[in-house]
């Protein structure tokens, strides 16, 4: 077996034929993965396409898995989006946590300093190290991440999106780190989904698409435009309904609309019947953009708000709901429903006042009203009495829909509408915002999506790090069009 | 189980609405299903308490009614403050500050009728409100700035337990009152008191314990009958869900716990009409004896579950587990640990039937 490539660079890792299923779904299946001393192999792939069902298993965290992935004894460590520090302790605690250098059965503190200051050296890191992190802006805490995988001696690092908390400069002296580490004959596998960085650090890129391998090739041969093709090459089969969009009046009018440090100066006019796509990667302020509009954040949002024309003041979920708005958020488990109650009283949530007359609920009226929605949503459950935490995702995202139909809303606010839902409640869910649309309903929808964003917006826009980069018509919309503006190039 | 699932499916190529159609009047009671039912789980830990109590039973005294009619009456006013712990655990929260409120508000109606000499019909409001106050402060302090309800509330046991101590100067208050030459003068006790502290119904059923029950009943009336017990349920269940869904989760939890304070107000009105005096050290503890009634009659914890009959059969569980202990002269030493194993056991048995 070959150790060594043809630049003479000793290769880190190899895996070969790696598959993996999850029950009868085909995650992963006969995928190659080869890592280089020193260099950054960028693994790509749209949402869904196996790139985190790989890193777990290159990094050892799933055994369960076909084919083969040898690490050569290489120590592999993993830098999340989501960094795995503990707020509460200092840096250097962190850096060793569970491995603390002891002496018999004390801490060895003077050890674990002087260590953790020669790594820290290493990283150009001037910070206190008994300072608890959660004082340390998000790109040292980054660095204290590395810092703590170099003093497992990890040649092989894995970054998760590494830079999407922080800041522009941030992220300069952040790649400059990397080019350390690589010099120091670290391998990187890289996952972004932003095409600058990708092109700026990449010595080769790897392509996953529904669990396949697409290619692997080196990042100066690989066009931008071949790139994004091998991303989201497939046809669109006809998974989705015609969509024939009848427009009415402006209904929504947001003009300059933000919530400070989060999304600015957002303007649009959408109108009785429309559907907005709203696309934009991790980070981008979509969802931030809904919670604002909804109240979520309370007044603290900015910009002018008209509903049918009015004036519409922002100020709480309540407001909003009596402003003939809903919202169906991205996570249904965490806001969206109240898992330990029954589906009537699920469906019934944001709309007691119509149930309950004068105070005094009406359980039948609740009932009853739970059962037309079950049956025109076909919600499958042995009953409106059965807990919602008991039904399967596609089901508890019907349970989020009623209840907010039940409010008899204007304005629907839809985030990632279809996440974690099977084929068919997916069918049935783009069915219902045709269906709603023609009654006049005006959507708003994120999705990273990208098929169900073109086949469903009637418009999308495009935001970036809180900022509008596109707005394309239907007609006009292109995977590769969104994606662009998605990673920060402005449309001309 | 297979059974309801039957009715679950609707053949997706029929539009008829067989959603939720109504159970087959045959369908077999699953004993199971019912087994996992809380309230069947609380009445079989109180049954199996009762059980001991036929068991060791020195001189048949258990069968007596005057046992359980004084039951009754012992756990009337831990079980008022049991309401109020009932509603506050169903937000997600908790409130230590109970007992300090009886004792506060025993003191404040001592004083007001006593010594004061206020007529019952402003010296009883102007205490239920007192304790509305505190609870609602608690709440405030949980709500408005995201204090921990057991940080909070534990603030508000000590500042309670302080009022109750600074403004009785720190002595119990009763029909002895102290004169300007240093002499006590004993006044007639109000017939408030005696009418608290009585039995009706033919000497069968002590005033105290009706009153518990109303409070309950109005727990129950809240909780299961008003749109606004719904709020309470939501927020405790998930309370970001809630809040966007329009619940006015902080509104919510202020009157959660201003309403545990007037329970306890209430609470501690009984406390003073028993003794005939308002001890500053009154209810000192009775925090976790509500508790204790909410976790055992199978309210969880962790909030938006729960009930208050649950909480009733809780009460009835502590109230003949400590009159048991009581009638087979068990020592106190033996009695506190004997009573910590056996909610443990309690809380341990609802659970395997999970």
């Amino acid at each position: 077996m070959l150790s060594q490539t043809p630049n003479g660079a000793p290769i880190l890792l190899t895996a070969s034929n790696v598959g993996k299923s999850f029950g009868t779904v085909r995650v992963l299946d006969g995928v190659p993965f080869e890592l280089r001393s020193g260099e950054v192999h960028v693994l790509a792939g749209e949402n869904g396409a196996g790139k985190s069902t790989l890193i777990k298993i290159l990094a050892g965290i799933c055994s369960d898995f076909d084919g083969t992935v040898d690490a050569r004894g290489n120590h592999v460590s993993v830098i999340h989006q989501e960094l795995s520090l503990i707020d509460s302790m200092s840096a250097e605690d962190n850096i060793f946590l569970g491995r603390e250098p002891s002496r018999g059965p004390l801490l060895d503190r003077c050890t674990q300093r002087a260590r953790a200051a020669e790594i820290c050296g290493q990283l150009e890191l001037e910070i206190d190290l008994n300072e608890p992190v959660e004082n340390f802006a998000m790109s040292v805490k980054n660095r204290i991440e590395i810092a703590k995988a170099l003093s497992l001696d990890a040649r092989i690092i894995i970054m998760d999106e590494p830079t999407s908390a922080l800041t522009k400069p941030e992220c300069e002296n952040f790649f400059e780190l990397i080019e350390m580490l690589k010099a120091s004959g670290c391998g990187i596998i890289y996952i972004s989904h932003k095409m600058d960085e990708i092109y700026r650090l990449a010595d080769r890129i790897t392509v996953l698409r529904d669990g396949k391998w697409i290619g692997t090739a080196n990042a100066a041969e690989l066009s931008q435009g071949a790139f994004v093709h091998w991303m989201i090459g497939r046809e669109l089969v006809e998974q989705f309904p015609a969509r024939n969009p009848s427009l009415g009046e402006i209904r929504l009018s947001l003009k300059d609309f933000g919530v400070p440090g989060l999304v600015e100066n957002f303007t649009l006019d959408a109108r009785a019947g429309e559907i907005i796509g709203i696309a934009g990667l991790q980070g981008s302020g979509s969802s931030e953009l809904f919670n604002g509009l909804f109240g979520a954040y309370g007044s603290n949002v900015r910009g002018e708000v008209k509903i049918d024309g009015e004036e519409f003041v922002v100020r709480s979920p309540r407001t909003s709901i009596a402003g003939q708005m809903a919202y169906v958020t991205n996570d249904r488990k965490d806001t969206g429903l109240v898992l330990g109650m029954n589906i009537a009283k699920n469906i019934s949530l944001a709309s007691l006042a119509g149930v309950s007359p004068y105070g005094w609920m009406s359980t039948h009226t609740e009932t009853e009203k739970a059962r037309a929605h079950g049956t025109s949503l076909r919600i499958r459950a042995s009953g409106v009495e059965q807990t919602v935490g008991e039904l399967s995702g596609g089901n508890q995202q019907k349970v989020v829909l009623a209840k907010w139909l039940e409010t008899k809303p204007k304005i629907l606010l839809l985030d990632e509408p279809t996440r974690g839902v099977d084929v068919g409640a997916k069918h049935e869910i783009y069915e219902l915002m045709n269906r709603l649309t023609r009654q006049g309903i005006t959507i708003l929808m994120i999705s990273t999506e990208m098929p169900e964003l073109l086949a469903m917006s009637d418009r999308i826009m495009v935001l970036h790090r809180g900022q509008i980069t596109a707005e394309l018509p239907r007609a006009q919309a292109t995977q590769e069009k969104i994606l662009r503006a998605a990673m920060g190039e402005v449309a001309a | 189980m297979s059974n309801a699932n039957t009715i679950a499916t609707i053949p997706s190529a029929s539009p008829a609405p067989s959603f939720d159609a109504k159970r087959k009047p045959n369908a077999p009671i699953h004993l199971r299903k019912l087994a996992q039912q809380p309230w069947v789980r609380a009445l079989l830990a109180l049954v199996l308490i009762a059980a001991i109590g036929m068991i060791f039973n020195p001189g048949g005294i258990f069968y007596k009614w005057s046992t359980h009619r004084d039951m009754l009456r012992q756990v009337s006013v831990a079980g008022m403050l049991a309401c109020g712990m009932t509603l506050v655990i169903i937000t997600g929260g908790i409130d230590l500050a109970v007992g300090s409120v009886v004792g506060f508000t025993a003191v404040l109606f001592s004083l007001l009728t006593l010594h004061l000499g206020w007529p019952a019909a402003l010296a009883l409001p102007v205490c239920v409100l007192t304790g509305a106050a505190c609870g609602a402060l608690s709440g405030g302090l949980i709500a408005g700035f995201n204090i921990q309800p057991f940080i909070a509330t534990l603030a508000m046991m000590v500042f309670a337990r302080g009022l109750a101590k600074s403004i009785s100067g720190g002595q119990k208050i009763s029909t002895a009152v102290l004169q300007a030459d240093d002499s006590y003068k004993n006044i007639e006790l109000p017939a408030l008191f005696g009418t608290i502290d009585h039995r009706i119904l033919g000497e069968n059923i002590a005033v105290v314990t009706l009153v518990m029950l109303v409070c309950v009943l109005a727990c129950y009336v809240l909780l299961t009958k008003l749109r606004w017990g719904r709020y309470f349920y939501a927020t405790g269940g998930n309370e970001n869900a809630a809040r966007l869904s329009g619940v006015p989760t902080k509104a919510i939890k202020v009157w959660a716990y201003g309403l545990s304070g007037v329970f306890s107000a209430i609470a501690g009105i009984c406390q003073a009409a028993q003794e005939q005096q308002g001890d500053p050290e009154a209810g000192a503890g009775y925090e976790l004896t509500a508790i204790a009634m909410v976790v055992i009659g199978g309210t969880s914890l962790a909030g938006g579950r729960g009930g208050i009959a649950l909480t009733l059969i809780g009460a009835f569980t502590i109230g003949y587990l400590e009159k048991i202990l009581s009638i087979n002269a068990v020592g106190e030493s033996s009695r506190l640990m004997l009573t910590g194993l056996i909610i443990v056991a309690a809380v341990l048995l609802q659970r395997s039937k999970k």
